[in-house]
């Protein structure tokens, strides 16, 4: 079948985006509409004494000035603490943190509203760094922990004859998607309001706005608009309760967008972190025991630290298998930027720490990179460190081998270090080839409900597919399309805009939406056909058991009966249908199951260096992934090389710059992304191992490319240099004049484990009280 | 007002009188005034490429460039051509806009403009671009989605059917 | 003039455009508008209106007099990519992106007198000179202290830069950056090299305040194209007449060694230039 799964099927939505007719939230327009501003705090952390809107709502064309006070709801929102305020309540804690919106007849007199209102802040000491988060006074009521993590297994004081650590540090990485955020509001007959916006949860959003408006949900109608890219940073809220109460408070439609510094200032980055990780093994390169400490400045709101921190602290085994460890985390309250999702989610910190330590071990032990992973591997069957044991296709060895096949570059490099400044020549270059392999976990976690819904109706040939799942460019509506063609047998099919008048299909993020809302959208198609073939087989006087559908035609016992299109002339059939992962349960439960599933890739990088001037390219990237089942090989393709990309931005340039609690680089000349220059020849291969319980097989791959790239490009580098490179991103510098400490290595005596240490996973940590949406949503306190 | 100005912009080929703030960039008259959404704001600052536009601006010969960096009243009686003016009059995709869909080369989409008009751009000066020469007429169009691969791909294949449909 | 506005002129020649500033005290000069339209966002600068000089044809284009090229002050920087220099080829080709460069334009590098900006350290190595043009007549003057310090100028009350002028010569011209991706990037340092006659003149980018050269470096720099001197020698030359800045982006000792390195390097090229070996 030429347009099913399996195909690479072009994306519906392709026609219009390269005609520049697609609409995206920017492009939203209402007759009457108005335009919102947000004036924002230029202090990390200060008192407001004072806030005085009168000038400001004075102002000709100016409709709307609001403060907290204005709030007619509940002031605090967040997705696991309801930790943060809509509108700063007499305190800021972060630079950038909303203190007022207005409301304005255009882009200027907003602006000039904006200036026009007077706020005194008393300046406070800012606590920027995570180190002394945990013993300074709090920032908040809740206090300066977002969650502590700590468990352990086996016998962690265990040892091999050999022993290795460092302190890894990961910068801040920005999302960075290239369309700044936007959204659009109006007041609704009803009483409630409607928003068009470009997010990644619907649903959240409508509970969050909920909250702030005081309004029942079915009075929040929740649209998606185009969307410019997401990867994490459009998980939380930003703009969505501001124009909605902004739309509420002039009785007119308010549209908000932000600027590309206003950007970098409101969106949630992801987490910078110290680990620390200590790796000791036998004289085979066999893992004995590991033990690591995690610190992931969390910025000034929860957003979604308490699960970020979870994740890094117990994906550090890394896919290998580890029988014995002592792990350990901290996320934490501070007064830099608030960081939350970003597409890897914890993991890209762990997996560069976890990596590193691999090739200092094999190093030490004059052992091949790839064979001391292959000695370590996870197999179907181990037990995670945290309990859970793998108990799905489990392909590391594969995937290990697999990237292993893939020829290395041939002939002289087509691009140099340096690039377009020319440096190179005259200098000496050097090409190094490194080896990273991960695992990353796909779905919700610890409890937090993992679901989606789908509506699916099919006349003459014509499928309709009504979801809530937010496609921000990764293709969903093409995977929905290939289904109901599959399935169905449809001609033709339309993915309907999301909105909340269906049920939640949770966030795009976790890798997760394939699993969740394809699923849905499958057994919604399911449905759909059963019907179908019911009828067809009362009129043809047939058992329906007998017949299928396949390539668009019903078939009676493999012969063509009717084309799907003509089987039920004018009627319309409809299923909506609910899809739910097995419960997850948190750490430490009996059910010693945390994790709906794992993915796990393999890269190898290839790089040259100007080991003088310090300057990098990135030469090849060979990629071997689990991926389930190959849905759309160019929609794959595309998602591999797109994760590929940035990690290599975390390895390489990306770097949030936060100096004094103030972001330094709020703009692309400064915050660096992969330009095409940038971009290495990348070589993708898969291990396609059905994952059980899914239809045709398939799992998430979004995370798993980003994650490994992340630790690759670093071993290339260090394998060019010679240099440790403790840190991403690698500057310059450090290459040029060897900045940053090598592992330490110690020779020891072997300790093996004490028979008597219980085996299992003995967790110790407070347990918090989540009260966010993800909270509500099912999951248990403490995920 | 004293802050406006006055002249006359050719865009898609229809003719307009624009008022506009003196300062104000010609990516915001696009959009904001004359409503013409092809070209997109990505940072406003000449970075990533997705407002790029074709404009003869009476300086010399039509050329490429960011619209957020024209202060539009300088652009006065120029002609500009977005995205819009790409491809046939009734909706016919052009052979660049083509392969972008075959090749995989959209996801979020949100660059895509910029890239089609770079690349057209490309393909008229330079019909049959090495990697390097594609990679150097682009570098100035971020893509934060696709890694590039898909869109050098689309490049490509465009350069390859164009060359083919000539001889 | 094609437009005039309280705060908007549109002039068509030098004269125009310097009654219109005249007129417009607050006014901003903008050329390709690639340098003011970002400041004027990012709030570096604040204006009450533009003199546009695109249409000022006289601005645009490069001649050959006298030995020099001379180029205008509006000539797009896309157009000096084919410059018959091949310092200025070299600085050309590599500032902004494909996207800016036809925009961007000499005379705009040049005011906005920022230590990074690509064509500055090409023209302080070939002993470039400026036109500037005011109501009073013309002069000239060396670009060689024409920058006093990051963002100012030499460029008096009512003058605007109007021709920049390059000494042609034959030998061997050259320039290279560095940054932190591999493409579209601010110089984190960078440096431009013209050797003819045996003698290398080195200047630098991001190095200090200003573009910036010695006499000194030159010496040492001359010495190692002859095989006089060592690699050793100029960097250590280099690492003693340079002061660059410490910031985000690059510490000043990486920035100190880098610009040793790119020195040695450019000699090196000039060297292998003129048939001396590598």
């Amino acid at each position: 079948m030429t347009s099913g799964v399996g195909s690479s099927l072009r994306r519906p939505d392709g026609p219009a985006k390269v005609r520049g007719e697609f609409s995206y939230a920017g492009d939203l327009a209402a007759e009457g509409m108005l335009v919102g501003g947000t004036l924002r705090s230029p202090h990390p952390h200060a008192r407001i004494t004072r806030i005085d809107p009168t000038a400001a709502r004075a102002l000709p064309g100016v409709h709307a000035v609001l403060t907290a006070d204005d709030v007619p709801g509940d002031l605090h929102f967040g997705l696991t603490l309801r930790d943060e305020p809509v509108l700063a309540d007499g305190v800021v804690r972060y630079a950038g943190e909303p203190v007022a919106v207005v409301a304005a007849v255009d882009a200027a007199t907003a602006r000039r509203a904006l200036r026009a209102i007077v706020v005194d802040y008393q300046p406070l000491p800012a606590l920027t760094d995570p180190e002394a988060a945990r013993d300074a006074p709090p920032l908040h009521p809740d206090g300066n922990v977002y969650r502590h993590v700590s468990y352990s297994c086996g016998d962690p004081d265990a040892r091999g004859v050999v022993t290795v650590e460092n302190t890894y540090r990961i910068g801040m990485q920005d999302p960075a998607f290239l369309a700044p955020e936007a959204g659009l509001a109006w007041p609704t007959a009803d009483g409630g309001v409607a928003l068009d916006v470009a997010t990644q949860w619907l649903h959240s959003d409508q509970r969050q706005i909920g909250w702030a408006t005081g309004l029942p949900p079915e009075k929040v109608h929740v649209r998606l608009a185009g969307v410019g890219g997401a990867f994490g940073g459009r998980e939380d809220v930003t703009l969505q309760v501001h124009a909605c109460l902004l739309a509420l408070a002039t009785g007119r439609p308010v549209k908000v967008e932000y600027t590309r510094e206003e950007s970098f200032l409101a969106h949630r980055q992801r987490h910078p972190g110290a680990i620390w990780l200590r790796h000791s093994a036998d004289a085979d390169g066999r893992i004995v025991s590991v033990e690591g400490r995690v610190l992931l400045d969390g910025g000034a709101y929860a957003s979604t630290s308490p699960v970020v921190i979870t994740n890094t602290v117990t994906l550090l085994q890394g896919p290998y298998r580890v029988d014995n460890g002592r792990f350990e985390g901290w996320s934490v309250r501070t007064n830099n930027p608030s960081c939350g999702a970003m597409r890897g989610f914890g993991v890209p910190q762990a997996a560069f720490a976890h990596e590193s330590q691999l090739d200092a071990l094999a190093a030490a032990l004059g052992l091949d990179p790839l064979e001391i992973r292959l000695r370590n591997a996870l197999q179907r069957g181990d037990v995670a460190t945290f309990g859970q044991r793998f108990d799905a296709p489990t392909p590391v060895r594969e995937v290990i081998e697999g990237v292993a096949a893939i020829p290395l570059p041939e002939g002289p490099a087509r691009k140099a270090p340096g690039g377009v400044g020319r440096s190179a020549e005259g200098g000496a270059i050097r090409r190094g080839v490194g080896y990273a392999v991960t695992i990353k976990n796909l779905a919700f976690s610890e409890g937090h409900v993992d679901e989606s819904t789908a509506e699916v109706s099919l006349c003459d040939g014509h499928a309709t597919v009504h979801t809530a799942c937010a496609e921000v460019g990764q293709g969903f509506v093409t995977v929905a399309e290939q289904v109901a063609r599959t399935v169905l047998g449809a001609t033709t099919v339309e993915v309907t805009q999301p909105d909340t008048l269906i049920a939640s299909a949770g966030s795009t993020s976790a890798s997760r939406q394939t699993m969740a809302s394809g699923t849905a959208v499958h057994r919604a198609c399911v449905a759909v056909r059963d019907r179908l073939l019911a009828r067809v087989a009362r009129a043809h006087g047939l058992d329906a058991a007998g017949l299928t559908v396949a390539d668009g035609v019903v078939c009676a016992a493999g012969r063509p009966l009717t084309t799907v299109a003509e089987a039920a002339p004018g009627q319309t059939i409809r299923a909506t249908e609910h899809f739910q992962h097995p419960d997850t349960h948190p750490l430490g439960s009996p059910e010693a199951r945390m994790y709906v599933g794992f993915g796990f890739s393999a890269q190898r990088a290839v790089v040259d260096v100007d080991v003088e001037l310090g300057l990098v390219s990135v030469v090849q990237i060979a990629s071997c992934q689990d991926v389930g089942t190959v849905i759309n090989p160019t929609q794959l393709l595309g998602q591999i090389e797109g994760g590929i990309v940035q990690g290599m931005g975390l390895a390489l340039m990306e770097e949030v710059v936060v100096a004094d609690g103030l972001i330094s680089n709020p703009d692309f000349q400064d915050y660096l992304i992969p330009t095409i220059v940038d971009a290495p020849e990348i070589v993708s291969t898969y291990v396609t191992d059905p994952e059980p319980g899914m239809p045709h097989g398939w799992k998430g791959v979004g995370e798993p490319p980003l994650c490994t790239a992340v630790p690759v490009v670093a071993a290339a580098v260090r394998a060019a240099t010679g240099l440790p490179l403790p840190a991403v991103p690698i500057k310059p510098e450090h290459i040029a004049l060897g900045i940053g400490a090598a592992p330490t290595v110690t020779w020891t005596t072997p300790r093996p484990a004490a028979p008597d240490r219980a085996s299992g996973v003995v967790v110790d940590e407070e347990p918090q009280d989540a009260l966010g949406t993800m909270a509500e949503e099912g999951a248990s306190p403490g995920h | 007002m004293s802050d406006e100005v006055e002249f006359s912009l050719t865009v898609d080929g229809t003719a307009h009188q624009v008022t506009a703030r003196w300062s104000e960039s010609l990516l915001t008259v696009l959009r904001d005034r004359l409503g013409v959404r092809g070209p997109k704001t990505g940072c406003a600052h000449g970075r990533c490429g997705a407002c790029a536009v074709r404009a003869d601006l009476g300086d010399g010969e039509p050329h490429v460039l960011c619209a957020c960096l024209v202060p539009a009243a300088t652009a006065a009686g120029g002609i500009v051509d977005t995205i819009a003016s790409i491809g046939g009059p009734d909706g016919e995709l052009s052979d660049v806009q083509e392969a972008f869909l075959a090749e995989g080369a959209v996801q979020c989409g949100i660059c895509t403009a910029g890239f089609v008009t770079a690349a057209t751009e490309l393909l008229a000066d330079n019909p049959d671009p090495s990697r390097t020469e594609i990679e150097q007429a682009l570098y100035g169009n971020l893509c934060r989605c696709t890694g590039y691969g898909r869109i050098v791909a689309a490049v490509e294949t465009a350069a390859r059917t164009r060359r083919e449909a000539t001889r | 003039m094609l437009l005039a506005a309280p705060r908007f002129a549109l002039p068509e020649t030098v004269a125009e455009a310097l009654t219109a500033l005249a007129e417009r005290p607050e006014a901003v000069v903008v050329a390709g508008g690639t340098e003011v339209m970002p400041d004027l966002l990012w709030r570096n600068r604040s204006a009450a209106g533009f003199v546009s000089l695109r249409r000022v044809r006289a601005l645009r284009g490069s001649t050959d007099a006298a030995g020099d090229l001379v180029m205008g002050a509006g000539t797009p920087v896309a157009a000096l990519t084919s410059a018959p220099d091949a310092g200025l080829r070299a600085a050309a080709s590599s500032l902004g992106t494909p996207l800016v460069r036809t925009e961007a334009t000499i005379g705009g590098n040049v005011v906005s007198a920022l230590p990074y900006r690509n064509l500055l350290p090409t023209l302080l190595a070939s002993g470039a000179t400026l036109e500037l043009s005011s109501a009073t007549g013309v002069r000239t003057v060396p670009f060689d202290g024409f920058i006093t310090a990051p963002g100012r100028t030499r460029l008096a009350e009512g003058e605007l830069l109007t021709a920049v002028r390059l000494p042609r010569h034959a030998g061997f011209a050259d320039y290279t950056k560095v940054g932190r991706r591999n493409a579209q990037f601010v110089a984190t340092v960078s440096a431009a090299i013209v050797s003819r006659h045996g003698g290398a003149r080195l200047a630098f980018g991001n190095a200090g305040p200003t573009p910036l050269r010695s006499d000194a470096v030159d010496a040492v720099a001359t010495a190692l194209l002859d095989g006089q001197a060592e690699a050793g020698d100029l960097r250590a030359a280099v690492a003693g007449a340079v002061d660059p800045p410490e910031d985000a982006v690059a510490s000043a000792d990486y920035r100190r060694h880098a610009l040793g390195v790119l020195a040695v390097r450019l000699v090196t090229r000039a060297a292998v230039d003129a048939g001396m070996g590598s």
